[in-house]
């Protein structure tokens, strides 16, 4: 466009004109990321989060345990070990640099939380109280398991949710409750904005934006049993393939040990933390066999594949033998109310069990996504996966890999990314901000792919219904890409996802109005899901080694000299194309990982 | 395994003619099967056009509370052989507008909570690299308190609310409380400024719904007294 | 929604009032119990009763009364009223209409016991 001038609003093509809106910021996902991100940048700039659920509603909320900080209230802590313990954690694929970034400034996002107002348990001293945590040790793993989770009883993710929807209130941001995001508008490597669907009301809004920020969570609703939100389909991740770049580290998957027997619902790692024991039908604590020196509190990867084994070798419990026990009868009453409240109200709603009196019957829970829009330290995506980043858009939380995680995440470690990337995220905003001042140009068929899609779902008359596909795909991939994986069921797999790709382009729809219909959405989201598990599973298949969360039967070891690397795969034409880069080492270098 | 029927109360914005309604539905239900597990399979399974929201299913987020025989819950948690009927009718919350089916406006919540100012309020800077004090027992006002999800059963279940579409609502107050009763905030009487209003804390008539609905059992009419001695000892003192 | 000045309801004292003006009832209630059916020594007869209610220690008791629960009373039902009525007009209307209602009521109930004379 010759005639380009930045200050006057742009016709978009299909869309009216009261629906093309315009901000320096918009921010996707109104979690823990997305909303201190916006907290961050709101304090200079116009800033809109668009949230597909009511911001208070985001699954940043159902983190029970903690958030990880060497702040060293309870006893002896530093930001070295904390360092150590994610870096073995990872098993060694998280990169370091950024590792020490994120566990040096833990401390200061934790104590910025406080300040906002965040009821953190306290410590006799009027101190944020600490408790342990599965992976976090003392003395670079040589001591026992070190208090370094700050926590507000059992409901730490609910009150630090709470605080920054609060703060960000507070601060005016403008807040789109239930825009759900259809497509990013990317051109010649700069982001211009994005296209939403007005859930409400129906139809389709253009956000004409200086900077695009993602904070859309993760995808653990492709498992059958997770502990995540109906709402967590990781769409974002899919847009992102679709504006044609690409994903990192997509095969690693943590399973976390504890979730209620088939529900998934998560029973927190605090219960653990807090002294609670895994048994078998057997009654034995077979923790012993797997991790005889950190027992309960061996990270999660390696307590979910021990609990698997039980299940597999058959002395798991339940009608279908797919569960194992956790045992908090000792901790005694008192304790259970006073630290596990939330654990004990879940037991008895979801399962009619007074864990006072009985042990909880559990099962692995597809828990979180370590993979991710690939960023920089300072939360630009990168168009390459490695440095060369896309101006003006950032992603933070889950459904970023900065990659301090690696290959499995240490409890307590997400919280802390997801606030800490996500404050980074708003701090670089602003400093771009600083610099720019125009808008970029909007091109004007800039809502076509999206408008296209919605006409597409709203019209489908097919035969094949979304919820019958999903749960299928849900049940594929807990069976052939869960916790233990091998080539021949993931070649199975890719066959499977092919067939039900093609079985979505045929379903139909029963709802065809514009307004609140949760039928549309979650024929899009499905679409979404179909989109980026392929890159679960190829990545997966490719990746012949076992490491983190990563598991597989037929190459049961990690294998450092050919696969200690990033995987970064882009979706061309249907195809998926792989890249790898180097994973940064600094202080520690690769040792066998033990418990 | 028993046959039930769902009662719901369906509401289509584009079919303004037809206006409320109630359809019902079957399903077979087995135990641990929550309402929300069987609207989930209606929709998915019978009929894609029930509209409801929904997200965590654990209790947290509170997107699906309704009004479940009668009495506001969330559909997550509720057992639906725990009810003890073959027939279990679903309503979209009273008191909000409704959007369609089972989905209700959350304005009245939103502008409850906003007219409190619902942040901590500080005049003085936080200690530097350090957090502010609190002792355990400061911290423990605040327990029952801090734990509100925003549902919105409260409201709903208020006659005064019922009678008063500009009250700000036991949710809100709950909310304001919260502050109050924190031992770091400094803005009490910002947060107060807007309770003692037509609409406000004095509309509240000690009647207990409020409490009966939480389903995460806080009590936001204690919240209410404890308001109402604050302004007046403030007005007094 | 108009968190201002023009809905300011001053409610906190009138709050405070009803709790204050609901024990003196109950007191003064309870008070005339006891003085009419336990402590009364003579004949329960429209003589004993005029003579005590001429002093003036119950001429002002009896005011009282008559003033804080025509308050209390008329103010519970405004309040009431208040959840339903929500016109500016309407609301005038009735508070002007409750006003005047408690003026006449507490005259006329002053005067009568005021001027109330019996025996010597």
């Amino acid at each position: 466009m010759t005639n380009f001038d930045p200050e006057t609003i742009h016709d978009v093509e299909g869309v009216p004109i009261h629906s093309v809106h315009r901000h320096d910021v918009v921010i996707v996902g109104a979690g823990l990321a997305g909303m201190r991100a916006a907290y961050e940048a709101s304090s200079e700039f116009d800033v809109a989060v668009l949230s597909k659920v009511f911001p208070t509603r985001s699954h940043s909320g159902a983190a029970q345990g903690g958030v990880a900080a060497s702040l060293a209230n309870e006893e002896e802590d530093h930001w070295e070990w904390h360092m150590f313990d994610t870096v073995k954690g990872s098993d060694y694929l998280g990169d370091q640099d950024i590792i020490e970034t994120l566990v040096k400034e833990a401390p200061v996002v934790v104590r910025e939380f406080e300040h906002m107002g965040c009821p953190f348990s306290r410590t006799p001293e009027g101190r944020i109280a600490q408790r342990k945590f599965g992976g976090h040790t003392k003395d670079f793993g040589k001591g026992g398991p070190v208090l370094r989770a700050c926590y507000a009883v059992d409901r730490t993710g609910h009150a630090m949710l709470h605080t920054l929807y609060e703060v960000c209130v507070k601060n005016e941001v403008r807040f789109y409750p239930e825009f759900f995001a259809l497509s990013l508008i990317v051109r010649d490597g700069v982001c211009r904005g994005l296209v939403a669907w007005d859930i409400i009301n129906g139809g389709v809004h253009v956000f004409h934006a200086k900077t695009v920020m993602f904070g859309t969570g993760g995808y653990g609703r492709v498992f059958k049993i997770t502990s995540n939100a109906l709402a967590n389909t990781g769409d974002g991740l899919s847009l992102v393939l679709r504006a044609g770049l690409p994903l990192e580290d997509m095969e690693f998957v943590q399973f976390h040990p504890t979730g209620l027997y088939q529900q998934g619902i998560l029973v927190s790692e605090a219960a653990r933390g807090e002294g609670g024991y895994l048994l078998n039908k057997d009654g034995e604590r077979f923790m012993e066999k797997y991790a005889p020196s950190k027992m309960e509190l061996a990270p999660r990867d390696l307590v979910s594949r021990s609990i698997q084994t039980e299940i597999n070798e058959g002395r798991g419990c339940g009608e279908d033998g797919c569960g194992v026990y956790i045992d908090l009868r000792h901790l005694g009453e008192d304790k259970i109310m006073k630290q596990l409240p939330q654990i004990h109200e879940l037991a008895w709603k979801f399962l009619g069990i007074d864990c006072i009196k009985e042990p909880i019957p559990i099962q692995p829970t597809a828990h979180y996504s370590m993979g991710g829009i690939p960023v920089d330290i300072d939360c630009q995506v990168l168009a390459d996966g490695k440095e060369k980043p896309v101006r003006g858009f950032y992603a933070a939380g889950e459904c970023a890999c900065v990659s301090v995680h690696g290959g499995n995440r240490l409890g307590t470690n997400s919280l802390l990314e997801a606030s800490l990337f996500g404050r980074r995220a708003g701090k670089s905003i602003v400093r771009f901000l600083r610099e720019t001042r125009a808008f970029p140009e909007l091109p004007s068929d800039a809502a076509e792919e999206a408008l296209g899609e919605v006409e597409r779902i709203l019209s489908a008359d097919g035969s094949e219904k979304v919820g019958i596909i999903r749960e299928e795909l849900q049940e594929k991939m807990m069976l052939e890409c869960g916790i233990f994986r091998d080539a021949g069921k993931l070649e199975k797999l890719t066959g499977g996802l092919r067939e039900l790709g093609k079985r979505f382009e045929k379903i139909g729809i029963d709802d065809r109005s514009v307004k609140f219909n949760y039928d549309l959405l979650e024929a899009i989201e499905l679409g979404h899901m179909l989109d980026f598990t392929e890159l679960i599973v190829a990545g997966a298949l490719r990746r012949e080694e076992s490491r983190g969360a990563h598991s597989r039967t037929d190459h049961p070891d990690r294998d450092d000299d050919k696969w200690l690397r990033h995987t970064l795969a882009w979706k061309r034409d249907g195809r998926i194309e792989f890249d790898y880069k180097p994973v940064t080492i600094t202080r520690f270098q690769p040792k066998e990982r033990k418990y | 395994m028993a046959m039930i029927t769902f009662r719901i109360n369906r509401y289509n914005p584009d079919d303004e003619r037809r206006g409320h309604y109630v359809q019902e539905y079957q399903l077979d239900v087995e135990k641990g099967t929550t309402l929300l597990d069987a609207l989930n399979e209606i929709k998915w399974k019978q009929d894609g056009t029930l509209t409801f929201r929904r997200s965590c299913r654990s209790g947290i987020c509170g997107s699906c509370a309704m009004t479940i025989n009668g009495v506001n819950n969330l559909a997550c948690e509720t057992q639906v052989l725990g009810l003890g009927n073959s027939t279990v009718t679903v309503e979209p919350m009273r008191g909000y507008p409704v959007i369609k089916d089972l989905v209700v406006s959350l304005d009245p919540l939103v502008r409850g909570i906003l007219a409190v100012k619902p942040y901590m309020i500080t005049h003085s800077p936080p200690p530097s690299d350090q957090e502010r004090l609190q002792s355990p027992e400061e911290r423990e006002k605040i327990d029952g308190l801090y734990e509100c999800i925003l549902c919105g059963s409260c409201t709903s279940s208020c006659p005064s609310f019922w009678a008063d579409k500009e009250y700000i609502g036991p949710h809100a107050f709950l909310k304001a409380y919260r502050f109050i009763a924190d031992s770091r905030d400094e803005g009490s009487r910002e947060h107060l400024e807007a309770l003692d209003d037509r609409h406000g804390l004095w509309r509240c008539h000690t009647i207990f719904n409020c409490v009966e609905a939480c389903p995460k059992d806080l009590n936001p009419t204690k919240a209410i007294s404890e308001l109402k001695k604050e302004l007046v000892r403030r007005k007094l003192g | 929604m108009r968190y201002n000045e023009t809905t300011r309801s001053g409610g906190a004292l009138w709050w405070f009032f009803q709790r204050l003006s609901g024990l003196y009832l109950a007191i003064v209630l309870f008070t005339h119990v006891l003085v009419l059916h336990v402590l009364m020594k003579d004949e329960l007869a429209y003589g004993s009763i005029a003579d005590r209610v001429a002093t003036p220690l119950w001429k002002t008791i009896n005011i009282s009364f008559l003033v804080v629960a025509l308050m209390h009373g008329l103010y519970g039902l405004w309040i009431v009223l208040g959840d339903y009525i929500h016109r500016q007009w309407m609301r005038i209307l009735i508070w002007c209409a409750i006003a005047v209602i408690g003026l006449v009521f507490t005259i006329y109930g002053a005067l009568t016991m005021i001027l109330f004379q019996y025996g010597g």
